[in-house]
Parts: C-alpha cells; sequence; structure tokens
C-alpha cells in the first residue's frame, strides 16, 4: 500500500472509521498473519494473534503518530500480542491442523521431502528461546534491520543482534550433518 | 569454526533479500568464497528463508477484517447501566447546558407517566443521547431497552460504548442525570472522569 494511501487511512481510521480500518487490516494480514506463524507455527494461535494484535492497534492508534511505518509499529503490538498469549498459554499448543488447508490429493515425492525438510528446519526454530526466535524472523523473514528489530522487540540493538546471532548459532547446530 | 567479520555476518539476511548493492554483494560473495563459517551460515539462513508459511483455509483472509470490526464494536460496548432523567426543576439547566441534552430531557418531560415504557432499540452506534431524543418516536415499540417511569423520573438500561459514557459524563455534569448505577467497569471510568458517583439514596 502507497505510504500516503495508508496515512489517510490511519487518519480516517483514528477518527473511528471503521471501513477505513478495515482497509488497514486487509492491506497488512496476511503478512501480520505470516510473521505470528513464524513465531509459533500453529494456525490457531496465528489466527487469534492476528486478530488481537488489530483490535489492540485500533485501540491504539492515538499513539500512533506515523514517524514509523505502520507495518512496523503494527508488528510493535504484535509481537507484544504474541508475548502475551505465550504468557497466559503457559505453554504453547501443539500444533493444529484444523485450520490450514486440506493436503493436495496427489503427493509428489519432491512435496513429501520438502515437507519433511520444512518440518525440521521450523521445529529447530521452534526450539529457540523465545527472543532469540523473534530476532531471526524479523531480520531474516521479514527483511527488518537490526535498529528496526530492536524498535520492534523493545530492546537495544546490541541485545537485537546478540539475540539474532546466537539464535542462527543454535540453528546451524541443530541441523548441521542435515545437509 | 568460526569468523570474526561480524560486519559481515550481520549483513548475511540483506544479502539473500537481495537488498544490498552490487558493490557491496560483491564484497559478501567474495568473502563467502574464502570462508566456510560465513558459507554455512548463509546456506542456513537460505533454507530458513525458503520456508513458506501453509496457506490458511480459504476465506480465511477475507473473513478477518469482519471478526476484527466485530471485536471491536464488542469492546467499545464496556458495560450495562443504568440513568435515570430527573424531571422538571433539573431540566432547565439542561436545556442551558446543550441543545441536545435540552431535547432529550424535553422529551422526557413530555413522557406520560405510565410503567414500563418500552423504547425500540437503536442502531448500535446511535448514542445514548440519541436514544433518549428518540424517546417520542420509538415509544411502546418492541425493545430491549427497558424504561420505567419513577414517579417524576424515567429509568432505563442501555449497553454502552466509552463514546456513550463521555457523553453522559457531561449531561451528568450539567445536571441532566440524577443518579447511576453502574457495573464495576463503568463506574471505574466514571471516577476516572468525575470522582465519584452519586449512588440513589
Ligand atoms: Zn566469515
Amino acid at each position: 500500500m502507497e505510504w500516503e494511501k495508508e496515512r489517510e487511512l490511519t487518519k480516517r481510521a483514528k477518527k473511528g472509521d471503521e471501513g477505513a480500518f478495515e482497509d488497514l487490516v486487509r492491506a497488512h494480514q496476511r503478512k501480520l498473519y505470516n510473521y505470528i506463524y513464524r513465531l509459533c507455527e500453529n494456525h490457531d494461535d496465528a489466527a487469534e494473534i492476528t486478530q488481537k494484535a488489530f483490535v489492540k492497534a485500533y485501540f491504539s492508534l492515538g499513539n500512533f503518530r506515523g514517524d514509523s511505518l505502520f507495518r512496523t509499529w503494527l508488528f510493535r503490538i504484535a509481537l507484544n500480542t504474541f508475548r502475551n498469549h505465550v504468557r497466559d498459554e503457559g505453554r504453547r499448543k501443539h500444533q493444529t491442523l484444523d485450520g490450514l488447508d486440506p493436503p493436495a490429493q496427489e503427493k509428489t515425492f519432491s512435496m513429501m521431502v520438502q515437507k519433511e525438510e520444512r518440518k525440521k528446519l521450523a521445529e529447530a526454530v521452534q526450539t529457540l528461546p523465545e527472543r532469540q526466535r523473534e530476532a531471526v524472523v524479523l531480520r531474516v523473514h521479514e527483511e527488518y534491520s537490526f535498529n528496526e528489530v530492536a524498535g520492534i522487540m523493545g530492546c537495544s540493538v546490541g541485545a537485537a543482534k546478540a539475540s539474532y546471532h546466537q539464535g542462527v548459532k543454535k540453528l546451524k547446530e541443530s541441523i548441521r550433518g542435515d545437509e | 569454526m568460526t569468523c570474526n567479520r561480524t560486519d559481515i555476518t550481520q549483513q548475511l539476511p540483506d544479502l539473500l533479500a537481495g537488498n544490498l548493492r552490487g558493490e557491496e554483494a560483491g564484497r559478501l560473495r567474495e568473502h563467502l568464497e574464502t570462508c566456510s563459517f560465513c558459507a554455512e551460515e548463509y546456506r542456513v539462513l537460505s533454507r530458513l528463508a525458503a520456508l513458506e508459511v501453509p496457506e490458511p483455509k480459504a476465506g480465511f483472509f477475507d473473513g478477518l477484517p469482519g471478526k476484527v470490526t466485530r471485536d471491536i464494536r464488542e469492546e467499545k460496548t464496556v458495560s450495562r447501566a443504568r440513568f435515570r432523567l430527573p424531571a422538571i426543576e433539573l431540566n432547565w439547566k439542561v436545556g442551558l447546558a446543550a441543545a441536545s441534552l435540552a431535547a432529550a430531557a424535553l422529551l422526557v418531560f413530555l413522557l406520560p407517566k405510565t410503567e414500563p415504557v418500552l423504547v425500540q432499540k437503536p442502531d448500535d452506534n446511535v448514542p445514548l443521547i440519541s436514544v433518549a431524543m428518540g424517546f417520542e418516536t420509538n415509544i411502546l415499540t418492541e425493545s430491549d431497552y427497558k424504561i420505567s417511569d419513577v414517579s417524576d423520573a424515567l429509568e432505563f438500561e442501555v449497553e454502552l460504548t466509552e463514546d456513550d459514557l463521555m457523553e453522559i459524563t457531561g449531561a451528568f455534569l450539567f445536571g441532566g442525570i440524577e443518579y447511576m448505577d453502574m457495573d464495576a467497569d463503568a463506574l471505574l471510568l466514571f471516577e476516572e472522569e468525575l470522582g465519584s458517583i452519586p449512588q440513589r439514596s
């Protein structure tokens, strides 16, 4: 979405325009869902957290100054929502496939290999301590700079770098010999 | 096996994403050819970046904006509360306060003293004062809103949004509302605004 269009929509949403906010949700929902999914590898949780994060964002619009991108601001809110969710759950639920598309009828061999590989690596990401996982996902998948990662995580740039490097180191170790 | 070139390792995700300019990208690729530590890291990052998020069920993204809006509306409704709009003497003060409030109070004043009076449920977005103003036209129709005539005043119970509360706070300050019985959440909001709430004696 163009920056100006987004600015206009946030302005209108701030004044209580529900349609404008729905447009913002439509524009960002896929990105936000994917981001949260990568943090929890679970559709139900990702769907719930995404929805909650948007609601929270709506009621926090008054704090959105527009000096950062809406997406970056939204990601910060969503990360806090995710952290609260994890805390409230106590432990993360096991993967449920309920909300996902049913597997295709004919599975090719390469798809199965891909799936196996996906599972292994995704599991390795899930075993990372939370902060390290957050830093890796934000840096690698969301392509944020370390400054932005720190802003979203609410920590220093040094801490963000350290979390990232520790996370990558662990990932390397856990899949080494697997290639 | 290690590498102390943190300037390189920190930029590997940018190289992967294609966010580096030619010169910079070239510098990193050169390093990757001679450093097995960074080369391994780059391979791991590549595999990681290639992980795709499974597509949710069809319709999930179509339905999400509506769900968000529904939750927002629900959250705006903070609580139920009972109000009493007083009769003649106080209505004069209300009349001075604001035109809409005056109109509301006037309608209250004009209502026949029968009980209970039913008022049609207004649209979700109609603030309470508008409800009050709608007494005349909506009177004695089917409703969720129960209004009972209590001697010289009206009592009614409604679902409130935060915006309603602010408006009612204004009405209260100008004497448009005699007392309120509220649940804990609404009470808290009001106390933040007013300090305390007079209760029915
Ligand atoms: Zn190196």
